[in-house]
């Protein structure tokens, strides 16, 4: 039940974010919406996944990815507008900020020290968190884009009114 | 160049000229809007093809080379050379765009209706942006909350991408280099957000606030249409997206970095 309801809390908060950074890409205002619901549901996935199947993250975020690839293109081809509008921006909020963030700050501190355990702890953490911030960031855009190939032809006539 | 565009029956006409330049124009928005180069070509060449012209697009980084012939006489047609404008991306502009293609395409509306219709989703897009910095200040704090922060941490990441983000608005209006302007936003944000957590919100995930005061500068449309351009066989241009997309996250870094410098020196 907890894990439910920490899943939901997930999701709700990656459609607020969802939701202010699409504002950014300036979206058509009716489909915000839907760009919400999309991030909630990867991001959700994902934390679902990573939490229920131990899996690892950047698997992880491919499947969740890839989910919201999917369910984009349905949506897209209901709504009639490009599947890139409402999925892309979706997938911000599993961008791996933190890890980019970790990778920096270690970066700085090994510039800064002269221990030299601490130089060769600090080796390992810039390259974990910096192949986790690789390997993340991949996965978003390789498992977004597997859909698209997929439906190719397909994903240029959804914004076709006529069938 | 796109048979399947070809093969269908020309009802419309329309003069070169007019539709050369508005073709040019066209092109140029979408690619700044954040289009990739596999849509920017599709929906050119589906215009001009509504209209008896056969449009070829070579697009580069900085320029793109567009010529477009009459299908029924070869003779009358010419190639251009345009630059492109900065990227501003807008999925309203890439929505509305392709929707207009497809309207010149399927129904019988003329050149100049169809360049009218154009000029009004022109208007439609950018309209709101103070909206646009607060919802994105909450945003960024509903970030900082899905990589653990507290709700003090929240409140110091909206704080502090309120201030950096109105700062970027300003610096882009003021057309600085997008790079300079970069460094120097994301070195505000997590200025802020660090000072904000000394000084005044006390809080024990300040880590996790400051790293997540960046994150609204990170390129992410850019890198995914990189990646989709490469996929599309579009490599060059894709690589080249990717190049400026990993320069504009190396500035986000940049700027980190001399902030936490400036914290671990101690210097205030």
């Amino acid at each position: 039940m907890t894990m439910l309801i920490a899943t939901v809390l997930e999701g709700v908060f990656a459609a607020i974010s969802a939701v202010g950074f699409s504002l950014i890409s300036d979206p058509p205002k009716k489909l915000i919406a839907v760009t919400a619901l999309l991030a909630s549901i990867g991001r959700g996935f994902r934390y679902f996944l990573i939490n229920t199947y131990d899996m690892d993250i950047a698997f992880a975020t491919f499947c969740a990815s890839m989910a919201v690839g999917f369910i984009g293109i349905y949506l897209a081809n209901k709504l009639r507008c490009p599947m890139e509008v409402i999925s892309f921006t979706a997938l911000l909020p599993m961008v791996p900020g933190m890890f980019a963030y970790k990778t920096v700050l270690s970066f700085v501190n090994f510039a800064n020290s002269d221990i030299l355990e601490e130089k060769q702890a600090l080796i390992v953490a810039i390259f974990d968190n910096g192949t986790a911030t690789f390997t993340i960031i991949t996965a978003l855009a390789v498992g977004v884009t597997i859909p698209l190939l997929i439906f190719y032809e397909k994903s240029f006539t959804m914004t076709r009114r006529k069938k | 160049m796109r048979a399947f565009f070809t093969k269908t029956m020309v009802k419309k006409s329309a003069d070169i000229q007019e539709i050369s330049t508005f073709l040019l124009d066209y092109a140029i928005i979408l690619l700044r809007s954040g289009a990739n180069t596999e849509r920017t070509i599709r929906n050119t060449s589906r215009i001009g093809a509504a209209f008896g012209y056969d449009i070829a697009l070579a697009i580069f980084q900085k320029s793109f080379t567009m010529t477009i012939s009459d299908i029924s006489n070869n003779s009358i047609g010419r190639t251009y050379v345009k630059k492109q404008l900065p990227a501003h991306v807008s999925f309203t502009i890439v929505n509305d765009l392709s929707a207009l293609s497809w309207e010149a395409y399927d129904t019988d509306i003329e050149l100049s209706q169809v360049i009218d219709k154009y000029h009004e989703v022109l208007k439609k897009a950018h309209t709101s942006n103070g909206a646009v910095i607060i919802c994105a200040s909450i945003a960024n704090a509903a970030f900082c909350r899905l990589f653990g922060g507290d709700w003090l941490a929240m409140a110091i990441v909206f704080i502090s991408t309120l201030i950096a983000f109105s700062v970027r608005f300003v610096m882009i209006k003021q057309k600085i280099d997008l790079r300079a302007a970069i460094v120097a936003v994301s070195f505000i944000a997590s200025m802020t957000a660090w000072a904000l957590g000394k000084y005044i919100i006390d809080t024990d995930t300040l880590d996790v606030a400051i790293s997540a005061s960046v994150l609204f500068l990170t390129p992410g449309v850019h890198i995914i249409n990189a990646v989709t351009d490469v996929l599309d066989g579009h490599v060059l241009t894709g690589i080249a997206r990717g190049v400026n997309s990993m320069i504009l996250v190396g500035c986000i870094a940049i700027g980190l970095y001399a902030a936490l410098s400036i914290i671990r020196w101690g210097l205030l």
